[in-house]
């Protein structure tokens, strides 16, 4: 080998370490920013053509801007609302925040996967052993988080264009553009909070968490600062309230990208220092110092079952809880609103009658039982996890059965659900007495107990799954959830088929205390968990472990 | 119990496949109670899948097996709670430190001899107040092997135990192995070195293919395989290169260095047409065995 083969060959060897953790960080982050940057996408389109052919003429647009114009509760759950006579306005009301949300936690995920995860996981070492050095690897991942970014904002660009342009929807290349710079704001700063997270955590379940906090309170304080109690300041320090604050589509402010920028830089520039000063698996909080955990968690299998879940859980009861006093405490005005617009139609045509509040209360109990189904399937998740980790080995080579293993674990996350349940309850009858929304305590359980047999359905169908096809639980589980909430989405803006409406979940959910509680729909989704849940577990029981 | 008395492990005719990998063929073969077992093989051989099978984690496609006389898949628990079993790919919980995760294991075991425990902690010279994800690969190894010791299971089975253990930590657990046979059990050790396997066991069963090729004392098993001999002559060597089963190394003017697998008359027959001055023959290692059974 000559001296220039030599050259080459080490530039070609440099060029190929050099630039590894990119281009496996890259295949993560383009394929699930195109996955969400489709999903978005078509919300927007799905949004936006419901509401041309359900408010097409003035005065329904008129009274749904009368309904929803100046709703406090409206406004302090989803922002101030602009213009609601115009489809733009429609669209920010509808969308925007759930987009915020969805696209904040997608950024939080997939940022500490990528920069605590992958390292706990141990790829950091080999990218280490090779020629880079760790600032550079978090550079790369970084750059691949950019990317990631800019592909979920340029899909849902190329999709809200094209529908613009096929179904005439009036909006314009210059609100497309600014829309899709909007909904990656808030991505971007949990991209920026997140790389900070995983040099402060040296585990990606805590960063998770605290991220989650973090989100939860910047939520807060826009919410109580667009709550019209003389707070608005709040919204200028919430990085959730500059994006609130960017207006997409009606009245835009791009300046309020200044601050979202300058946070963004200003975390990325402190965990770049921090990551250039560390040591691989080291953090700002050393947390390899044991926790102190009772012995009674380490007693069976039972015990340490509900010692493993039991943060995630903590966190399932304060969202439900929260969703629990915000829906109490809004339910009185929001119903009062309700009662004077033409969207109860909207409801009547899902099936909510009642008065206003009752009306609200029916409708908004599915995002109740949304996140009930979501808590239910993360712990069956948690079932599949343990078998590819191999910490299912663990325990069946003690001595515990299949069955009672499995079983154990459902028990834990039904006695969740219903705790979490109760209390959410008793919180939405103290906030419902105190703001007269009517809800006693009693027709709150009945309204928490109507929620569950929709999550014991997804309980028993991902169970199912998890014991015949074990490699499509996780498919399965979010399947029959996002097909459940597609289909509602569709049904409450347009013409939809009684089978499709049928085929989901949350729609078999009498919207009580608006409707009876419809027991036949209650006992079919109860049969059918149950009926999956015991074929799952008798097929767990009798088929191959595979661990990785 | 009837025969579970005598035998701790029997497969019968044990076969799994994975879609269209065979993975265990016909696998039949008898361990007596109190035996250590060696069980060799390249990788991909089958041994994991052998433990795996035995441990009722997955089905076999055919066949059967059966531990202390009692059948794998049908008295799993009550199997399980006569054995301790060490993975290959040593799983533990990260958040919990060595000594929880020894509680943890003991009591779902439900048999830990705390005092026992103890002294393996000290044997094995492990920290155990430290988190999981802070030991290093040999540490955790060590409490795996702790966890399993520490029950005085009537069955070991150990998937490759000393995986990152140093040479002193290796020593300790060939002790306890030693142990463990002083006080009766039976190990079943699947492992990829040999010397480890020749310190420590009785009987060896070599897999290939998933297949059993071989199996048997270690000294019997010696017998079977290629021979080092190296044969100085007076004068000029004879031809023996035509005798069956002789691989010539090296040839000098009065030495001859040789491989040799057939029959030992036959090769002295012809060796005693020399002048032979000297004659050494050495046994083979379990290492130069392995690769005369493995070696295509």
């Amino acid at each position: 080998m000559t001296t220039t083969d030599v050259s080459t060959a080490k530039a070609v060897n440099a060029f190929n370490g050099t630039f590894e953790p990119f281009k496996y960080s890259l295949k993560q982050w383009t394929k699930s920013s195109l996955m969400y940057g489709v999903l978005f996408g078509f919300t927007l389109i799905a949004s936006a053509v419901s509401y041309l052919s359900f408010y097409h003429t003035s005065h329904s647009r008129e009274v749904l801007s009368q309904a929803f114009g100046h709703n406090v509760a409206t406004i302090a759950l989803f922002g101030p609302t602009y213009d609601l006579s115009q489809l733009a306005g429609f669209l920010v009301l509808k969308s925007f925040f759930t987009l915020i949300i969805v696209g904040s936690m997608w950024a939080i995920f997939a940022t500490t996967k990528s920069l605590r995860g992958d390292e706990e996981r141990g790829y950091f070492e080999h990218y280490l052993a090779g020629t880079v050095t760790l600032k550079r690897v978090y550079l790369q991942i970084l750059c691949s988080a950019f990317v990631g970014l800019a592909i979920l904002s340029i899909t849902v660009f190329m999709i809200l264009f094209a529908g613009d342009y096929l179904r005439h929807l009036g909006l314009g290349l210059f609100q497309c553009l600014y829309y899709c710079l909007c909904v990656v704001a808030a991505p971007l700063i949990f991209v920026a909070l997140g790389s900070l997270a995983c040099q402060i955590f040296a585990s990606r379940k805590s960063a998770n968490a605290f991220l989650g906090w973090a989100l939860g309170f910047f939520y807060a304080l826009r919410l109580v600062g667009d709550s019209g109690i003389g707070l608005h300041w709040l919204d200028f320090i919430s990085p959730i309230g500059w994006v609130e604050l960017l207006h997409p589509m009606i009245r835009p402010r791009p300046m309020y990208f200044m601050p979202i920028i300058i946070f963004s830089i200003l975390c990325f520039l402190i965990s770049g220092a921090m990551v250039a000063s560390r040591d691989l698996g080291e953090a700002l909080f050393d947390d390899s110092a044991p926790e102190k955990i009772s012995k009674r968690y380490l007693r069976s299998d039972l015990t340490y079952s509900i010692y493993h879940v039991k943060t995630t859980l903590y966190s399932w009861f304060i969202a439900i809880t929260l969703t629990g006093a915000v829906l109490g405490l809004v339910a009185s005005s929001a119903g009062s609103t309700l009662n004077q617009s033409s969207i109860k139609t909207v409801f009547d045509r899902i099936g909510i009658s009642g008065n206003g509040t009752q009306s609200f209360l029916g409708f908004s109990f599915v995002i109740v039982a949304v996140l009930f189904s979501f808590m239910s399937l993360g712990q069956i998740n948690t079932f599949r996890e343990q078998e590819i980790d191999g910490h299912l080995d663990n325990f069946l080579a003690l001595a515990e059965s299949r069955t009672r293993w499995i079983l154990n674990r459902i028990a834990v996350t039904l006695v969740s659900e219903l705790i979490a349940g109760i209390v959410c309850a008793i919180v939405m009858a103290a906030t419902g007495y105190f703001h007269g929304s009517g809800m006693s305590f009693l027709i709150s359980i009945f309204a928490i107990l109507n929620l569950l047999p929709s999550s014991i359905f997804v309980i028993g169908v991902a169970t199912l799954a998890f014991g015949l096809i074990p490699s499509k639980t996780v498919f399965t589980g979010y399947f029959v959830i996002g097909w459940s909430m597609m289909v509602e989405i569709v049904a409450g803006f347009g013409k939809s088929s009684q089978y499709l409406l049928d085929t989901s979940i949350f729609h078999q959910i009498s919207p009580y205390p608006a409707a009876k509680i419809n027991v036949i729909s209650v006992v079919l989704m109860l049969v059918i968990g149950i009926l999956g849940l015991i074929v799952g577990v008798y097929y767990f029981g009798s088929r191959d472990i595979a661990s990785r | 119990m009837g025969s579970g008395d005598n035998i701790a492990i029997k497969c019968d005719r044990l076969t799994k496949r994975f879609k269209n990998v065979t993975a265990l063929d016909d696998l039949t073969f008898e361990i007596g109670a109190g035996r250590t077992i060696g069980y060799l093989g390249p990788n991909g051989a089958g041994k994991t899948t052998t433990l795996r099978l035995l441990l009722g984690l997955i089905k076999p496609t055919s066949g059967s097996a059966q531990i202390f006389g009692l059948d794998v898949q049908k008295d799993k628990m009550n199997i399980h709670s006569q054995l301790s079993y060490v993975p290959g790919d040593n799983v533990l919980w990260p958040e919990l430190s060595g000594m929880q995760t020894l509680e943890l294991l003991g009591n779902l075991h439900g048999t830990t001899d705390v005092k026992f425990r103890d002294e393996l902690i000290e044997q094995f010279n492990l920290e155990p107040n430290k988190k999981i994800k802070s030991y290093s690969k040999g540490n955790r190894q060590k409490v795996s092997l702790i966890a399993a010791f520490m029950t005085k299971p009537k069955l070991l089975i150990l998937d490759e135990p000393t995986s990152g253990l140093d040479p002193l930590m290796e020593l300790e657990f060939r002790n306890c192995i030693r142990q463990a046979k002083e006080n009766g059990q039976t190990v079943l050790l699947s492992s990829h070195i040999l010397s480890e396997v020749e310190a420590i066991c009785d009987d060896v069963y070599m897999l290939r293919e998933g297949k059993l090729v071989e199996s048997g004392k270690l000294e019997d098993l010696k017998h079977y395989s290629v021979v080092n001999i190296s044969i100085v002559f007076r004068r000029e060597p004879p031809d023996i290169s035509s005798v069956k089963g002789v691989t010539i190394l090296a040839t000098s003017a009065d030495t001859i260095r040789l491989k040799f697998n057939g029959d030992f008359n036959e090769l002295l027959r012809s060796i005693s047409q020399g002048d032979v001055r000297s004659f050494l023959s050495t046994e083979p290692s379990l290492e130069e065995l392995f690769m005369s059974l493995y070696d295509k």
